[in-house]
């Protein structure tokens, strides 16, 4: 490629890095148990959610970060975060629209995500989640008629004690891992869904994830529960302020599907990578995992993931219902000087389970990428199927990718099978389609969408739009 | 229409081209040939701009235009299309997709409007009847998984949606077999007309069965050793390269 | 022998595993090992050695002490090479309670083409541990073939490291058959350091009852140019458990390499247990890698199509097993007697079906 663009490695513009200027209540960085029952308390928690909480942090204390996964980052002084930020004016939650400050319905209007229903996208509810707290949740009465759950986790603790008393921690546990249990002590916000038996979710769910306050960091939780022969198709987005400090965002998701139940998990995430240098950025850990706990239930993640400074995240599913269906389709793009470790775990318990994983990483600049999956099918599985694609492609001379694909069969019926491969784009690719009258940069974003195709096929339609636009960004400048 | 002076070309310090001169008039048809190694191929990679070689001295003109001043897409998009030898394979990339892609880039290039999804698949698909291909040709990456003649067979595809002043068609012939070389060769009969003019690099008379030249070049060494009618292409069939004082 | 340049290892560790393990084995651990194997519990022996490895988690030496404890007393030198014939590589303990160690430095000279047939029958001690460690010459051809399987089962374990540096334009083909021991692991290190380098390794692990069958490669593309190709084939019966590990490392400039891990598993019986894990590790764009893996039972359209054509089950079954590990003959060089172990092979693959 030519020297010219090699070097031309554009001042990319983060659409997203603007501050909102709003007054916001900020407690003090540190982390200790005076906190975790101030947070409870700021949210008026009931006795059980304030004891999961601790039972948390006590967990927490007992562990150690991770350090199995290929990504260099500097220690993280978990002291000097705070944990809790939220705009005043949300001190009292807004009844309606109306009441919400107009700044902040303006930050999720430059962000594409209007709140007002008549300018909102259509079949698309949004949870709008600022910092630590929920901003305003759209066509609640819809989604109400028809008898879905829809609404901000800490609304729902006093609202479904009984459904959370009984889901939460159900798929990832407190002692799961060293984040999640950090999570389960601090969780401030996050979106509760509940669909009931037999009812198919007449729109898109869609919870906005932003980071606004300096020096936080934002955990949010996640739960989703499909009970028998439902259906729900859930999609996430999150953005944050370009800062030279680092931010730490450590979530948790969990979903369970019922027997004959579908949820469709989609994220496209877009939280700040940081500069050119590895300046800044969010440190992105996240643990997602769903639960196929009857018969034929199907859980199906779809990751679009262009930001981020640090990502260590691998949706899995828990295939333990007979026949049930795991699937797991990902793009990931390391530019700049991002780092991830990403992956699946499929755990197939029941029989006949099936999972297909499709992986594309790509590596630019001086990314770096790995992949790192298991798929384990347990000695009861019988006839469990496994199929796995996982793809790499280098973009330049100082990226790198790296792929960790385990494979642990215990049942003598399974079939399991494995393709990969790591290849570049070639000279010869980009020459052809100059030839053909392209400009080098289309060509580039024509062959990196090209092999990113068999995962945008899986978006909802409005967000593969967004994600090959997403995906075209985060690669400017990246060719050479 | 094509002009070239006293060209020179060289890759990593290797001379490949030596004070080649060539001149295509309007609606001509040209065929070259030569023996493998003789840098006929750089000829083409050098005219629509390959980056790995150096000019050293010299010039192209496609239709008063100083080619050299432009970039590879500029001169696409000036109406130069050159034919891969091997066609590169694009995984995931759909041909229409690709096909309307490359000439909305061109029109835009040129200042035009974008071609309407309608117009385009119509003209696609009655070229594709034209060329006797099947309709979920359409649908497949470009290149991936194709055959030696479906490779070639996309290129005249391209070729004659992209209608090119100037084609270079880089040993089209190689690699298929006789049907498949009829279809190509009545591909680009189909699209010869006084506009538009055509390079053949080849190494044997074959194509030349099917395709009548309007002039034969013999190529050898960075240049062209001889020209003439298209009875010079027989006469090298029968004597061979080494009649020309030319090292096969 | 100064001139033989010892591995560095700063970016190597797992490699050194078996080394460190036994060097730094506690005796307690050495003492549940014996006792384990004196009351003839195998799958409590098995259980001893996976527990020693895992409680030793901090090794104090340093890696040049290691490496010169590796080169001391024990050395071996093989110094001549014949292009002819077969240079065994005797890995002898007769000793029955005994933890063995063996070492060996080999340099293979330019423009030789060497067999290496390493011959553990001997290694009947209740653990061997041994390091082969090959220099090839640029311009040499190695085979290097590891017939593993002894006739009848035997109840110990063979942890062993194999290991090669490559200069330029040099080749080593390597041929592992691991089965019909209780523990065998063997390490593979290979560093392509010269242009032009090949490695070349086919394998078969049958794990038969109560067998681990265990292989770790690691291949180093630090040279342009540089090819690896691996082709492993696991069968594991009731009990047993075949594992293939395979880290390909495609460094920084190593341009225009190219690497394939292939690797396919077949479960038989109850408890069968398969573990595969490919890893790639690349730093340069202009590489091409990849590596795919099925594991799963035998064809059952094939298995039906042989008994339909009168085969039992038994005798269907061997003969899609025999045409499954075939590949593991492929490039075989002509000095070894192929039929021999062919026929050892299909004697433990019978075996195999037979717990079935």
């Amino acid at each position: 490629m030519s020297e010219a663009i090699h070097e031309q490695v554009a001042k990319q513009d983060y659409a997203y890095g603007f501050v909102t200027d709003i007054d916001t209540e900020i407690i003090p960085p540190g982390l200790s148990e005076e906190t975790v029952q101030w947070i409870s308390a700021k949210k008026k928690e009931p006795e059980w959610m304030l004891e999961f909480r601790l039972k948390s942090f006590e967990a927490w204390k007992k562990m150690s970060e991770p350090n199995w996964a290929e990504l260099d980052y500097p220690k993280i002084d978990y002291q000097a975060i705070s944990y809790y930020a939220a705009p005043k004016s949300l001190d009292e939650r807004p009844k309606s629209l109306d009441e919400v400050d107009p700044e902040l319905l303006e930050t999720y209007e430059k962000l594409g995500i209007p709140l007002h229903e008549r300018a909102a996208l259509a079949g698309v509810a949004v949870d709008a989640v600022f910092d630590s707290v929920s901003v305003a949740t759209t066509f609640k009465d819809e989604l109400k008629k028809a008898g879905v759950i829809f609404m901000p986790i800490s609304e729902a603790v006093h609202e479904h004690p009984e459904l959370l008393k009984k889901y939460l921690g159900s798929v990832v546990p407190r002692t799961d891992n060293y984040f999640s249990a950090l999570n389960g002590a601090v969780f401030s916000d996050g979106s509760f869904v509940y669909i009931p038996k037999g009812t198919r979710c007449p729109m898109e769910l869609s919870t906005y994830f932003r980071i606004n306050a300096l020096n936080t960091g934002q955990f949010e939780r996640t739960l989703i529960v499909a009970d028998e022969g439902s259906y729900v198709s859930y999609l996430e987005g999150c953005t944050a302020p370009m800062r030279d400090e680092n931010q730490l965002h450590a979530a948790v998701v969990e979903l369970v599907a019922m027997e004959d139940a579908e949820i469709k998990y989609s994220t496209v995430q877009n939280w700040y990578p940081g500069d050119d240098n590895g300046r800044g950025g969010i440190y992105n850990f996240v643990t997602k995992r769903g639960i196929c706990a009857g018969a034929r239930a199907k859980i199906s993640w779809t990751q679009v993931e262009t930001g981020s400074a640090i990502t260590w995240k691998y949706p899995s599913v828990i295939l333990k219902g007979d026949d049930s269906v795991g699937e797991f389709y990902s793009v990931a793009v390391t530019s700049k000087a991002q780092q991830a470790d990403t992956g699946t775990k499929m755990m197939h318990i029941g029989k006949n389970t099936k999972s297909t994983i499709i992986s594309k990483g790509i590596s630019a600049q001086k990314g770096r990428q790995n992949y790192r999956g298991l798929v384990k099918v347990l000695p009861k599985a019988d006839g469990a199927r496994s199929f796995t694609q996982c793809d790499s492609l280098l973009i330049g001379q100082k990226c790198n990718a790296y792929t960790f694909p385990y494979i642990e069969v215990e049942n003598p019926s399974a079939q399991v099978e494995h393709e990969a491969s790591t290849s570049s784009v070639e000279e010869e690719q980009i020459l052809y389609c100059r030839q053909r009258g392209l400009k080098e940069e289309d060509a580039v974003n024509l062959i990196v969408n090209g092999f990113c195709k068999d995962v945008f096929r899986q978006l909802p339609m409005e967000f593969a739009v967004e994600a090959q636009a997403l995906l075209n960004v985060s690669l400017e400048g990246a060719v050479g | 229409m094509l002009t070239i002076d006293n060209l020179s070309a060289s890759v990593e310090g290797n001379p490949i081209l030596k004070s080649l001169s060539l001149t295509v008039g309007a609606g001509e048809v040209h065929a070259i040939m030569g023996p493998n190694g003789a840098g006929k191929s750089t000829l083409g990679k050098v005219i629509a701009g390959h980056e790995e070689y150096d000019v050293s001295s010299g010039s192209i003109h496609l239709s008063g235009e100083d080619l050299l001043e432009l970039d590879i897409e500029e001169r696409a998009s000036k109406g130069l299309f050159l034919g891969f030898q091997y066609p590169v394979e694009i995984p995931g990339v759909q041909n229409h997709y690709f096909l309307r892609t490359v000439m909305n880039a061109q029109r835009k290039t040129r200042g035009e409007d974008e071609l309407s999804a309608g117009d385009f698949l119509k003209s696609l698909n009655e070229e594709m009847k034209a060329l006797n291909m099947d309709a979920d040709f359409k649908k497949r990456a470009v290149n991936v998984g194709f055959s030696g003649g479906e490779k070639k067979r996309n290129e005249i595809l391209q070729l004659s949606m992209l209608k090119p002043s100037l084609a270079i068609l880089d040993e089209t012939d190689s690699g298929l077999d006789i049907d498949a070389l009829k279809v190509v060769a009545e591909g680009v009969n189909r699209l010869r007309s006084p506009e538009r003019s055509f390079i053949l690099i080849t190494h044997y008379q074959r194509l030349l069965d099917y395709i009548k030249p309007d002039v034969v070049h013999i190529f050898a060494d960075g240049s062209i050793v001889k020209s003439g009618g298209p009875e010079l292409a027989l006469q090298l069939e029968e004597q061979g390269y080494a009649s020309f004082g030319v090292k096969a | 022998m100064s001139e033989i340049q010892l591995p560095n290892t700063r970016q190597e560790n797992w490699r050194w595993n078996n080394l460190r393990w036994l060097e730094s084995l506690s005796s307690s651990a050495k003492n549940q090992i014996h006792k384990a194997k004196s009351n003839n519990q195998n799958v409590k022996f098995m259980q001893a050695i996976e527990g020693a490895r895992e409680s030793i988690s901090v090794f104090s030496d340093s890696e040049r002490e290691l490496c010169e404890l590796a080169l001391c007393g024990k050395t071996t030198s093989i110094p001549d090479v014949y292009h002819d014939r077969i240079t065994p590589i005797k890995i002898q303990s007769n000793a029955p309670h005994e933890v063995v160690n063996r070492n060996m430095i080999t340099r293979v000279g330019s423009h030789v083409n060497a067999c290496f047939e390493v011959d553990t029958a001997s290694a009947n001690a209740q653990w061997t541990n041994a390091w082969v460690h090959c220099k090839v010459e640029s311009t040499s051809t190695l085979d290097v073939i590891l017939p593993s399987i002894s006739e009848s089962q035997v109840d110990s374990a063979l942890t062993l490291t194999l290991s090669f540096d490559l200069e330029a334009s040099s080749r080593v083909r390597l041929h592992t058959f691991l089965s019909n021991r209780s523990f065998q692991r063997v390490d593979v290190l290979v560093r392509l350091r010269g242009t032009n380098s090949t490695f070349l390794a086919r394998g078969l692990n049958i794990a038969g009852e109560h067998e681990e069958q265990d292989i770790h490669l690691h291949c180093l593309h630090q040279a342009p140019k540089t090819r690896s190709h691996q082709e492993h084939v696991g069968i594991a019966g009731h009990h047993g458990h075949t594992i293939w590990k395979s880290l390909a490392t495609i460094e920084r400039g190593a341009h225009g390499s190219e690497s394939f891990q292939r690797n396919d598993n077949r479960l038989l019986g109850n408890k069968a247990r398969v573990s595969s894990k490919p890893e790639l590790k690349i730093d340069e764009d202009d590489v091409k890698a990849s590596h795919g893996s099925a594991t799963g039972r035998v064809n059952e359209d094939a298995y039906f199509y042989c008994r339909q054509r009168g085969l039992s089950p038994r005798d269907a079954k061997a003969l899609l097993l025999e045409a499954f590990v075939e590949k593991s003959f492929d490039d075989l060089s002509s000095l070894i007697d192929k039929d021999a172990l062919a026929a050892k092979v299909e004697r433990a693959l019978g075996k195999v079906i037979y717990e079935e």
